[in-house]
């Protein structure tokens, strides 16, 4: 884990330098994973390095995921004053009934006001609820995310552009939140570890994951020509083109096939017609997807894998080493 | 007197009439300036962004719990 982290610091860096303008976020389950209980000195040290790493990265927002909650609201609050950007709209304080961290972060970007607010399942699971309750015992309350993310579209309406929610709910719910919220653009998502090759649509909303474990980093690059228009996924077309080329090796197989042969096959034949069917089809998508692109807000989302043949921050690197904490 | 009257009268008619001609054609030059009236190079100008996601990063001891 905290070798990639190395990883990924050096990576986002040398984003940052070639390209302007970048944002980080994380949609939650960032800190150490060890429950207190077994090794509270250890868990305790990686969250601070991980705390220290992502502000290295000048991260835009951080939500708060469940299993950050296994360190105790003490270590995130102290992440937070040091200067980690978490947010969660839906982490509530029982007394109150007030959000604990901000719901959400506005970053002023290319021109735009980009909202990232977070939020985090109520059902935290059996595995982890246990560890959460005895160390938040009384301390906090998880509010309906429907309603968390209600308030917040609702609230930033006027003041923002672009609605980004950082889930920590897992896909499910994500998209739960999206039928009933409207406005909200994109679901940078987390939780159950996904890896969304493809963006999964829901009404108007794309949700995204980039996998678990940092062991990659999700690029989602916005187009926006008009604020006002409706997203497209630009990675549809390459999707569509690859569909074509795996049609079109299977049809050159066949085709060789049907030649070696020296009696008509029917079945061959049927299956080749097949195939030139949902070719001819998935070329009109393409066509119909390529002369939509330049009328749409686009994006595009790749997943880069943080290799092991990929740089690590020295200044990272650094204090790994000097924290005694191996690279698990 | 009422000559001089009138040739005072005259002058400030005519320079009435010149401030009046100077105003409208700065107004006009102002709104030319301000509105476009012919699509401007900025128009359907693009932005682009990144945003770096990383999520889930110490998620692999516990799996969805949902």
């Amino acid at each position: 884990m905290l070798g990639g982290l190395a990883r990924r610091v050096s990576h986002v860096m040398k984003v940052r330098a070639e390209q302007q303008p970048v944002l980080v976020v994380d949609s939650g389950d960032l800190f150490s994973p060890y429950p207190a209980a077994l090794d509270a000195e250890k868990a305790q040290k990686k969250a601070r390095l991980l705390g220290q790493a992502y502000r290295r990265m000048e991260v835009g927002a951080v939500n708060v995921g469940c299993l950050d909650l296994i360190q105790g609201l003490d270590l995130l609050r102290q992440e937070y004053s040091q200067g980690l950007p978490l947010v969660s709209a839906n982490l509530l304080d029982p007394s109150t009934k007030t959000a604990i961290f901000p719901p959400y972060a506005i970053r002023e970007v290319a021109e735009l006001r980009v909202a990232f607010f977070g939020l985090l399942s109520p059902e935290l699971g059996p595995e982890i609820s246990p560890a959460v309750r005895r160390v938040n015992e009384g301390k906090i309350l998880i509010g309906d995310p429907v309603k968390a993310a209600g308030e917040v579209v609702q609230k930033l309406k006027e003041r923002a552009d672009l609605f980004i929610l950082l889930s920590d709910m897992g896909l499910a719910r994500d998209q739960e939140v999206a039928r009933a919220v409207p406005g909200i653009h994109f679901i940078l998502g987390g939780h159950e570890g996904r890896f969304t090759g493809r963006a999964h649509r829901s009404e108007k909303t794309f949700i995204l994951q980039s996998s678990a474990k940092g062991m990659n980093v999700g690029h989602l690059r916005l187009t926006l020509k008009n604020i006002g228009l409706p997203f497209m996924d630009a990675g549809e077309s390459l999707y569509l083109q690859e569909k074509i080329s795996f049609i079109d090796s299977r049809l050159q197989g066949l085709k060789a096939t049907r030649e070696s042969q020296s009696a008509k096959d029917t079945d061959l034949d049927r299956w080749i017609q097949n195939l030139n069917r949902q070719r001819s089809t998935l070329q009109e998508e393409l066509k119909k997807s390529r002369q939509t692109i330049p009328q749409r807000n686009r994006f595009l989302f790749t997943t880069v894998p943080m290799e092991m043949t990929l740089p690590e921050d020295e200044e990272v690197k650094k204090r790994i080493a000097e924290m005694a904490i191996e690279k698990d | 007197m009422p000559q001089e009257n009138g040739v005072t009268l005259g002058i400030s008619k005519k320079l009435l009439l010149k401030m009046k001609k100077s105003i409208i054609l700065l107004l006009t030059l102002l709104i030319l300036a301000v509105l476009p009236f012919w699509p401007s190079d900025s128009a359907g100008k693009e932005v682009e962004f990144l945003i770096l996601h990383t999520g889930n990063v110490t998620g692999h001891l516990f799996p969805c719990p949902t």
